[in-house]
Order: C-alpha cells, then structure tokens, then sequence
C-alpha cells in the first residue's frame, strides 16, 4: 500500500481525473472531500461490505418454499 | 433469446425485456445481465435471472408495499448514470433476502433502480438515509422504518 502523508488543504490525484482533498483534521477524524467522474462509484467501506454481505445471501434462494413464504406476506398497502 | 435457470429451466425472453446493470450489483460484478421472469399471479415479488450465470437468481420487492413512507432522492449522477429524463420512466426495486419463514427482508439502504424504458438498472447506496440493508418483512414492522 502507498502511503502519504498530507496536511489539510492538500490534494492527492488519483490517475489523470480522480482528487481526493484533505478538508479538515480533527483528532481521530479525517474529512475527505472526493472529486471523480460519475462512473466511479464511491462507499465507505463498511456500508459497501454490508451491501456485499447481504446481497450475497439474497442470491439464489435455495429453499424450495421461497415462493409459498413470499406469498404469506402481507403487504401493508396493497394497490 | 433462450435463457438457462436452475430455479426456471429454459426460459424464452424477449431480448429487450434484458435489464443491463450499468452499475451491478455489489459482489456481482460479473453479472450485469438479467431477465425478469414473468408472473403467473399477482405478487409484491418478482424474480430475476442472470443470463450468464444459471445459478443466479435474486427476488425483488416492490418496497413501497411494505414501507409506505420509503423515499429518497436520485441523484443527479445516478439520473446520468440511467440516462433518466421523466419520473414515469423509474421503477425502484429492494431486493429480498429468503432465510427462512422466520427471516425475511428486503435491502432499504441499496435499492435497485431500474429505467423501464431503456431497461437499464443499477444498484445504488442511500449513504445518508439511515435505512436497513435487513428490514424485515416479519413480526409486524411493515409500517416502522
């Protein structure tokens, strides 16, 4: 990993078209501003891996009865 | 076009009823295409089928029925993204996770959008919505958020 050391206000390009900005340092807290073409998707990390995680187990039901449980459901605005 | 599913057997789909994930869906990169499988009966789910992998299905809900108050803004990187230009072209979809009958849920914090006209799709992130990625759909939370 490459690491750097920057104060705030300074910037850190990233490729030809990403910058990432050091806004304000307080304490344990560090915020980052970030400039990047909208086809690159930003997360912060622990969402992302949340999102990964539970998107990983909603893939391919195995239960033979996931079609009778959703049918159980009821909904609570019905169109 | 005839798709391969573990769950459907052979599926025929029209080739434009193909949603394409200009985005896809996180830990999914490889699969950006998906068909959805037509319904027999009238249900809040809906199930879709990756054209590549026969293995792959996800079940997605309509969320408004199970949270009446669900909202959020689109971005305007994400209205670029989908190339939408009118309101009545956005479907959005959550997609739900089947544990059990004592454990089911829908993702409120990365719901799927999907631009019904071009049929492109992308699964986006509500970082500063304090939704879950498990809402259930059990115990009587249908109205909580």
């Amino acid at each position: 990993m490459l690491i750097l050391s920057r104060n705030k206000g300074q910037k850190i390009m990233v490729s030809d078209d990403i910058v990432i900005s050091i806004i304000e340092v307080s304490g344990d807290q560090v915020r980052i501003g970030i400039e990047a073409p909208s086809h690159i998707s930003i997360y912060r990390e622990e969402i992302y891996t949340a999102i990964q995680q539970q998107n990983a187990m909603a893939a391919s039901p195995s239960n033979d009865q996931v079609d009778q449980l959703l049918q159980q459901i009821p909904t609570s605005k019905k169109k | 076009m005839k798709v391969q599913s573990a769950r459907f057997g052979e599926i025929e789909v029209a080739e434009d009823s193909v949603l394409q994930f200009v985005s896809a869906i996180l830990g999914f990169q490889e699969e950006t295409q998906y068909v959805l499988i037509p319904q027999v009966e009238e249900s809040p789910f809906q199930y879709i089928q990756s054209i590549k992998d026969p293995n792959l299905t996800f079940v997605l809900a309509d969320p408004f029925l199970f949270c009446a108050d669900y909202e959020f803004t689109i971005e305007d990187r994400w209205l670029q993204k989908l190339d939408l230009q009118s309101q009545e072209d956005v479907d959005i979809r959550a997609i739900t996770t089947v544990r059990s009958s004592s454990d089911i849920s829908i993702n409120l914090k990365a719901p799927i959008v999907i631009n019904k006209k071009s049929k492109e799709a992308m699964q986006i992130v509500l970082d500063s919505a304090d939704y879950s990625t498990r809402y259930s759909l059990l115990n009587g939370q249908g109205e909580a958020k």
